[in-house]
């Protein structure tokens, strides 16, 4: 483990792009620094004098902004933004590694949300200067997953070993996707009720079972009926370390757990900007937050959540209950942000140790890098890969992740590509006819070595690239 | 893979790189660190390793594996089997082999020499230029999409500026770095040693530390302009540390390797006294660049110690005994390095600025660092294949280069002292090394050495059945 004050150094020129680029210690010492922050707001006055902060937001933003701009403002920092710029810079096919590169020469940080699933990985790499993601496409929200984090430690004493119900639009909220890995690195239980039609994202469930080290139980939310004193979920995700006999309905899974209390309720609305043109049409369905369902048992303990801004999904009869936290939630956008930008700008005051303080520094497991190009091509069609401004120049980029089935993932927004057929990398100057693939599922997929593993995601693919059926294919 | 449990006792685990430094337990099953109690490991292997250090395995950027071309000096299986005794888990090779690696086709020969019989995990670097003539550059794009992760002439200098600057604009959008061999051709050429004292009261042809330091400012002015990866390969000179600090300073991508000879041995380590008192060239210590004065040797510690030197490369040369014999001029450059990196960098270690912690740094996330994308994971955390070290960070052993692994028993290190020993090697799983001397800590059973999946030793081959 590393030195409590050794974090602080680490932190200093890192870009957020995601919740993992951060280590527990990592996450756990801006926490720190975020109650500092909140209670000696003083103590980080005029710590950012003569930085400037860009915020470029390409989608409509008003409360992460002002956040963020505030927080800067707080800390003695200046600002120049660029709002609602998807009109202008968009339109005119300005790749992202160039405004990065220009305006990283501008400004010392800049934060950016941005309608592409993977864009703050991009300017990350190419700005020069800290980056952090304030919402990319339907990806990430890493700095709302902080508020989010220091909101329940604060409320509730410590992280570890939560357990909590994410609630309403689990597909295209980006915020539930960073919370739920970040909270599975503290151990937490993961009840998955979304609404009808917004079930969360086979890449975020998947991620999930394979990086964390939990286990993960699936089920199919519209099979089960509602108002038999079910809770309809459609997934539970539960952590290694309470080891716990899981059931193999998640419905029953979630039962036990509701049995035990759930200690939070985190709510999403529903996100109609990026709603497309649904197979099924209605958004029917939408679970709501009322008095009524707080009183149910496993609820009684539950304190509210929510990203903000609220639809009906949130009754407004809670908002004088005490278990109600989305207004302290907001306001502590400011501390967290304040905190991690005097971070990222190596400026941030000696912080006090907090007493929750984790001993191991745990990282999601990492994959190793695919490095062959084999035509595969990231599914998802938000990913900054796949935008024709940033094709002609960002390669595809993705990690092997083994297990059933091998697949790999992007390295920009998470999504997975199953493999379908594999080969060896050997031999690129042999005969084509000597170039076999096999099913990924064969042997194969195991025996070749990783650095020369070739996967495809179909085999007339492999074909096209001069491999031919091997016998087994 | 390994379906042995095995569970490593008392160890320092130390990985800095995931911020991990605890002495304790450390549990491997089916291949794979585990969260679990070693209470509850029945049957397993138990290896008590009170006052041993457990790290991820070690990265080395820069290596010669001769093949394909060079089998005479040695082969990917003996070159493989030393990088595993010397704690390396990934090795990247240099392209100058015969063909060098500088197209498609000559980088599938080496790819299927590889599979057959690579006993660690290697990373191939491709040529810059075709036939690393300095003249025409690779096609840097069907390579970057072929899996190589770096480029370099290594051995040779890219000459021309324009060619170098093509180099870097083209890799930039690659995320792969060009490799530098930092050193003015015309000004080292027919030089045997680093030009001063020594080389002067020998008599012989000298390099001066102003080629490495032209070098470096010509490369580091083009990572500038293009934006570029360049990555100095074995850095020697205080001046050239000092450029890559402010470079850096001043948001330049350029990082650095430091090589333990460059840093333990100075150029009066060349220079060898007969029986009759008479001095004269020592050909082990021939290598290319060449030991540097003592000044500059501190100089790269240094760098290495405040983060300027990313990392500590090997630099593992290998030659037959023919090659290293014979007149200074005519001698081969090169040390055959995998065997005593660890121990030349322990040993440095004890004289400070250096920390054990810092070593591990440098040969695992620094190397990492430098390979961006395309670095192995690594880490010492549960849920991953076991890829780690076990070494003896104490006891002291005397280099005898006729008993290595490596067919290269070109040792520059030839009868020192020096102290750390590598015990044992995980690579994805498998075990690639275990040394004799762990039989005495091993309790319900003995460490095995086995094969990491290879598709070359499996019958039939992918591409056969």
């Amino acid at each position: 483990m590393s030195g409590f004050a050794e974090v602080a150094s680490g932190l200093a020129g890192r870009s957020v792009a995601s919740v993992d680029d951060l280590s527990n210690q990592e996450l756990a010492f801006i926490l720190a620094a975020a109650a500092d922050a909140a209670d000696h707001r003083e103590r980080y006055t005029d710590t950012c004098r003569g930085l400037i902060m860009a915020s470029l937001f390409f989608e409509p933003s008003t409360r992460t902004r002002l956040s963020f701009e505030t927080a800067m403002l707080r800390l003695g920092g200046q600002l120049v933004s660029a709002v609602d710029v998807g009109a202008t810079s968009l339109a005119k096919g300005e790749t992202l590694a160039d405004m990065a590169r220009v305006v990283g020469g501008y400004a010392d940080l800049i934060v950016m949300r941005h309608p592409w699933d993977g864009a703050a990985r991009v300017l990350a790499e190419y700005a020069g200067v800290p980056v952090i993601n304030a919402g990319d496409g339907g990806h990430e929200h890493p700095t709302q997953t902080l508020c989010d984090l220091f909101t329940l430690q604060r409320e509730r004493g410590e992280l570890q070993g939560l357990r909590i119900a994410l609630w309403g639009d689990l597909k295209y909220g980006r915020t539930v996707h960073s919370l739920a890995w970040a909270l599975a690195r503290f151990g937490a239980t993961i009840v998955f009720r979304p609404g009808a039609g917004l079930a969360a994202p086979d890449y975020v469930l998947s991620k999930l079972a394979s990086d964390y080290g939990g286990e993960l139980v699936r089920g199919d939310v519209l099979s089960q009926a509602e108002g038999e004193g079910v809770l309809p979920v459609d997934a539970v995700y539960v952590t290694p370390r309470s080891p716990h006999q899981l059931a193999m309905l998640p419905h029953i899974s979630a039962q036990v757990e509701l049995d035990r209390g759930l200690d939070a309720l985190y709510v999403t609305r529903l996100q109609k900007e990026r709603l497309q043109a649904a197979p099924g049409g209605k958004p029917g369905g939408y679970p709501v937050v009322d008095h009524r369902l707080l009183r149910t048992k496993g609820f009684e303990k539950s304190v509210v959540l929510h990203p903000l801004p609220r639809v009906d999904e949130l009754s407004l009869e809670m908002d004088s209950d005490p278990r109600s936290l989305y207004f302290k939630q907001a306001h502590r956008g400011v501390p967290v942000r304040m905190a991690l930008i005097s971070l990222l700008m190596g400026r941030a005051p000696a912080v006090p140790q907090p007493r929750e303080w984790p001993q191991d520094d745990w990282r999601p497991v990492a994959h190793q890098p695919y490095m062959h190009d084999t035509g595969v091509k990231c599914p998802n069609e938000r990913c900054v890969a796949n935008q024709p401004s940033e094709q002609r120049y960002l390669p595809q980029r993705f990690s092997i992740v083994r297990g059933t089935p091998l697949r790999l993932r992007c390295r920009y927004c998470d999504h997975e590509v199953v493999a379908a057929v594999v080969a060896t990398a050997e031999g690129y100057d042999e005969p084509s006819s000597r170039r076999k693939y096999h099913p990924a599922t064969s042997r194969w997929a195991a025996a070749i070595r990783e650095e020369n593993l070739l996967l495809f995601d179909s085999a007339p693919s492999a074909e096209a690239q001069g491999f031919h059926a091997g016998a087994d294919a | 893979m390994t379906t042995q449990t095995i569970v490593f006792h008392d160890a320092r685990v130390l990985d800095p790189g995931n911020g991990v430094d605890r002495v304790g337990d450390l549990l491997v099953r089916d291949g794979h660190i585990v969260h679990a109690d070693p209470a509850d490991a029945d049957g397993a292997l138990h290896i008590d390793c009170h006052g041993l250090v457990l790290a991820p395995a070690f990265i080395d950027l820069h290596c010669h594996l001769r093949e394909p071309g060079y089998e005479t000096k040695e082969t990917i299986a003996s070159g493989t089997a030393a990088a595993a005794a010397g704690g390396f888990g990934t090795v990247c090779c240099m392209p100058n082999t015969d063909p060098a690696i500088d197209s498609v086709e000559h980088l599938g020969v080496l790819r299927r020499r590889l599979s057959g019989s690579a006993r660690v995990r290697v990373l191939p670097i491709a040529a810059v230029t075709l036939g690393r003539k300095g003249a025409t550059t690779v096609d840097f794009r069907a390579l970057a999409g072929r899996g190589v992760v770096g480029f370099s002439d290594d051995g040779d200098y890219v000459g021309s500026a324009d060619v170098m600057r093509g180099a870097l604009e083209a890799c930039r959008p690659l995320g792969l770095p060009v490799i530098d061999h930092a050193q003015d051709g015309g000004m080292v050429a027919g030089g045997v040693m680093h030009e001063g004292e020594v080389s002067r009261r020998l008599g012989l042809p000298g390099m001066p530390a102003a080629a490495e330091d032209v070098a470096v400012e010509r490369d580091i002015a083009l990572a500038r302009l293009t934006g570029g990866h360049v990555h100095i390969a074995h850095i020697t000179t205080a001046a050239a540390v000092d450029m890559v600090k402010r470079a850096r300073d001043g948001g330049v991508r350029v990082t650095a390797e430091g090589t333990p000879h460059h840093m333990m041995l100075t150029d009066a380590d060349a220079m060898s006294r007969g029986s009759d008192g008479a001095a004269r060239f020592n050909a082990l210590a021939k290598v290319n660049p060449p030991l540097r004065t003592a000044g500059d040797a501190a100089a790269v510690v240094r760098g290495l110690a405040d983060g300027t030197v990313d990392a500590i490369a090997t630099d593992h040369a290998p030659h037959a005994a023919a090659d290293k014999a014979g007149s200074p001029d005519r001698v081969a450059f090169g040390i055959s390095g995998f065997e005593t990196a660890l121990a030349v960098m322990l040993t440095l270690s004890e004289q400070g600025p250096l920390t054990l912690t810092q070593i591990v740094r440098c040969l695992t996330a620094g190397p990492a660092a430098v390979l961006g994308r395309n670095a192995p994971a690594f880490g010492l955390l549960p849920g991953r294949p076991a890829e780690l070290v076990l070494f003896d960070a104490e006891t002291r052993w005397t280099v005898e280069g006729a008993k290595f692994v490596s067919m290269g028993k070109n040792s520059a290190f030839e009868g020192r002292r020096l102290r750390g020993r590598v015990l044992a090697t995980y690579v994805n799983g498998c075990c690639v090394y275990c040394s004799g001397d762990l039989a005495s800590r091993c309790t319900g059973g003995a460490l095995s050495v086995s094969q990491p999946a290879s598709s070359g030793l499996l019958q039939p081959h992918p591409n056969a059945e």
